[in-house]
């Protein structure tokens, strides 16, 4: 009920503010950057708004390559964050569906790296702040397992701890070619292993792993405070990896990937290039265990599983690549892939063309960086889904955020400290009174107000910190508000160029009339929801039955038509709730709600696109008629 | 003054609301999908390579760290994080560590004393000092 309260709150202030701000001019495109130096400028992007989170529209600052925006999170705060400019670009030009006006504002020379230090250094000291609450969480977490389990939690999410087959795994059947390649992955940790024996002499192994599993089970209430987790994470994968060298284990089943495509065939070239980075990561794995570093546990895991891997790849004469992912992602519906599959198909190919980059990358003749591994396998991993779930009907996984391999084993047996319940309680209290501190920081620094501190006016005051030659007033009127504000901007800065750049709809519709040869065919076609072929409806969007953004005489009369459907869905909805776990029923609530500014002219509602290529817009230029997306 | 009324009626709309009207909230789950699904993080980065990538995360943080007095030995620590984010897990060893760290001394404004004063505190190395005077002197 608080989620369609809030619907109906920030629909009335859209309306009225929708009518209150004039309509920009037709603007004039951008000049076109000039080679050579650097761009002195920034650019303010409008994002118009569109149903579900962005009803009111939403702002961001572009610098270089990179935009900067906030979003509000953890309920009322307000949190800056910086994306690439092309992935903010199709993520609201093509999936969101939304249109957005870049206001390009010149600075003097020198000013834009200062302009970008206003907003990198703000979203490093936030992200430090939000980093304490993520640490305190991680605690929380901990400690409410143990105080669970009493201790006894046997599940640490120790990152690549997932790689390594456990003692209880059935066997891998293998042929002789795959056992040869197992056997030279385990005789590379063999090898790393007698040579650590042979720096720190014989039987640190052993010794070491005695010492790490006394100090955890020693872990008593005075180290059960702050930073519990990472110490104890760190000390239990450092034991586990000293635990791995001393009695190597194959490559956990499922936990690489090694596609049957030409791209990871490996000519005699390729395998002499894997053996010099096979010799680096061991020669890592060997300095990473005499490391200082309090968490060379994690490093050393993810440095054997890749030895491993790279061992096998040599013998199999096939790129074996781990699978970065934790294991425990979500999945895609399959029913939301079968309604995009040409889409998917798209993305396929581009996934085939990172693929085939990040290889080149790796096997260039010049000097080895980690980072190129961890994008190959983060490429293989991504390619490997998409094609088996469009190819083989195997289930979507979400593909993963982490930037290197983070397989987390199910279960493992670690050592495990022995503490009282009653102490285990009262660091899990006090661990959580630390997290809602640390909350309570974080909102009381950044707190989210509709009108004074909102995503527009912080964007503004971080511009007002940098001598500009003019600084939009925050606190003028209405300046908090989106599209408002996107005229403050050309306003105050009477040089700024504005350029439109349109959204997926409005792009496909220009191609499509090109293409039908016939306006009206085109404009008949693609006003309905069940004929366009530039949208096909699906479960993140309102129920409605015709777009009213092209259509100005006619809304009121559309949404009158909408409005019967969203009502229509909801009732069904109502009746189908116990079926479809209430989805219907949100779309047409949420559709009567998004057809009612129609009534008043006013057209918030653009409908969704669930997957997109990068290349959207070449595609639509070079198709006459798009597949359904 | 021309929109006053507009402006008015819309501020007075605003005030009786406590809802969320500017602002979009962290993406939601749908979004989320169809982000991560169409353009995976190894998509887009090709305008730059990871390693150049990296120094600029490290120059960043370390610059941001310098200023808010960290010690070299604690900035180097938490750099864990910042080289898990560009895929880099052995940063000790990382030559483009070292690089971002002296060009993040430049952006943090220091001078060669006190380039001088984190190298000995954070190389192991002669190379690795000599990388941090080039990121100091050349950028990332």
């Amino acid at each position: 009920m608080s989620h369609t309260r809030s619907l109906h709150g920030r629909l009335a202030l859209v309306v009225a503010i929708t009518l209150a701000v004039p309509r920009p001019a037709r603007a004039a495109p951008a000049p076109a950057e000039s080679g050579g130096a650097a761009p002195s400028f920034f650019e303010y992007l409008y994002a118009e708004p569109n149903s579900g989170a962005a009803s009111g529209g939403h702002v961001a600052i572009r610098i270089g390559e990179n935009v900067y925006h906030f979003q509000q999170v953890e309920g009322g705060i307000l949190r800056l964050f910086r994306v690439d400019a092309a992935r903010f670009d199709h993520s609201y030009r093509a999936l969101g569906n939304r249109t957005l006006t870049v206001t390009r504002v010149a600075v003097p020379p020198g000013a834009a790296e200062e302009l970008r230090w206003a907003f990198e250094g703000y979203r490093q000291r936030q992200d430090g702040e939000f980093g304490t609450l993520d640490e305190r969480r991680r605690d929380l977490d901990l400690l409410r397992a143990w105080r669970l389990t009493g201790g006894d939690h046997g599940v640490a999410a120790v990152a690549a701890s997932g790689y390594f087959a456990s003692g209880d795994a059935p066997p891998e059947e293998a042929d002789g070619s795959e056992e040869k390649a197992r056997r030279a992955g385990l005789e590379a940790l063999r090898r790393v292993a007698a040579r650590i024996e042979g720096e720190l002499g014989a039987g640190y192994l052993a010794r070491r792993s005695r010492e790490l599993a006394l100090t955890i089970e020693s872990l008593d209430e005075a180290s059960l405070g702050e930073g519990i987790a990472r110490r104890y994470t760190d000390l239990a994968a450092e034991w586990l990896a000293v635990e791995l060298l001393a009695d190597p284990p194959p490559l956990a089943a499922g936990s690489w990937v090694s596609l049957d495509v030409p791209e990871f065939a490996l000519e005699a070239r390729d395998r002499t290039r894997l053996r010099e980075l096979a010799d680096t990561v061991a020669d890592a794995a060997v300095a990473l265990a005499q490391s200082s570093r309090p968490d060379r546990g994690d490093p050393l895991l993810v440095a054997l599983a890749r030895l491993e891997a790279l061992e096998r790849s040599i013998a199999s004469g096939r790129l074996v690549l781990l699978d970065p992912a934790r294991g425990d992602e979500a999945l895609v519906p399959t029913a939301d892939v079968r309604a995009s599959t040409g889409a998917l198909r798209r993305i396929l190919a581009e996934r085939g063309d990172d693929f085939r980059y990040a290889r080149d990358a790796l096997f260039a003749p010049d000097s080895w960086d980690e980072g190129r591994l961890s994008r190959l396998e983060l490429a293989g991993a991504a390619w490997a889904d998409l094609a088996g779930a469009l190819e083989r009907g195997a289930p979507l996984r979400i593909p993963t955020p982490f930037q290197i391999p983070s397989r987390v084993a199910p279960a493992r047996a670690y050592p495990k400290p022995a503490l009282a319940p009653a102490v285990l309680a009262g660091a899990h209290e006090r661990a959580a009174r630390a997290e809602a501190a640390a909350l309570a920081r974080l909102r009381e620094r950044y707190p989210y107000d509709l009108v004074t501190r909102n995503c527009v006016t912080e964007l503004f005051a971080i511009l007002a910190t940098v001598p500009l030659e003019a600084h939009v007033d925050a606190a003028g009127a209405l300046h908090f508000v989106p599209l408002a504000a996107s005229h403050a901007v050309a306003d105050t800065y009477p040089g700024s160029r504005a350029e439109v750049r349109p959204s997926f709809r409005v792009r496909a519709l220009d191609a499509f009339e090109r293409c039908d040869g016939s306006a009206l065919a085109t404009d008949l076609r693609e006003a309905s929801t069940l004929t366009a072929h530039s949208y096909t409806p699906n479960d993140a969007d309102p129920l409605f039955l015709f777009f009213t953004d092209d259509a100005v005489a006619l809304r009121p009369l559309l949404g009158v038509l909408n409005l019967a459907v969203g009502a229509g869905g909801t009732v069904a909805g109502a009746a189908l709730a116990p079926w479809d776990g209430g989805t219907l029923l949100r779309r047409g609530w949420e559709g009567v709600i998004f057809s009612v500014p129609e009534l008043a002219f006013v057209s918030l509602r653009r409908g969704t696109i669930p997957f997109a290529p990068l290349g959207w817009e070449s595609d639509l230029r070079e198709r006459c008629v798009a597949p359904r997306t | 003054m021309k929109y006053l009324h507009r402006t008015l009626l819309a501020a007075a709309i605003a005030a009786s609301l406590g809802s969320s009207v500017a602002c979009e909230s962290f993406s939601d789950s749908s979004a989320s999908i169809s982000d991560i699904v169409s353009s995976p993080v190894t998509s887009l980065s090709r305008s730059s390579s990871p390693e150049i990538g990296y120094r600029e995360g490290v120059r960043d943080h370390v610059a941001a760290q310098v200023r808010s007095g960290a010690t070299p030995s604690a900035i180097l620590a938490s750099l864990a994080e910042t080289a898990k984010r560009h895929g880099v897990s052995d940063y000790e060893s990382n030559q483009s560590t070292y690089r971002g760290i002296g060009a993040g001394l430049k952006l943090a404004g220091q001078n060669q004393t006190g380039v001088d004063t984190f190298a000995a505190a954070v190389a192991r190395t002669p190379e690795q000092s000599r990388w941090i005077q080039r990121g100091f002197e050349q950028g990332v």
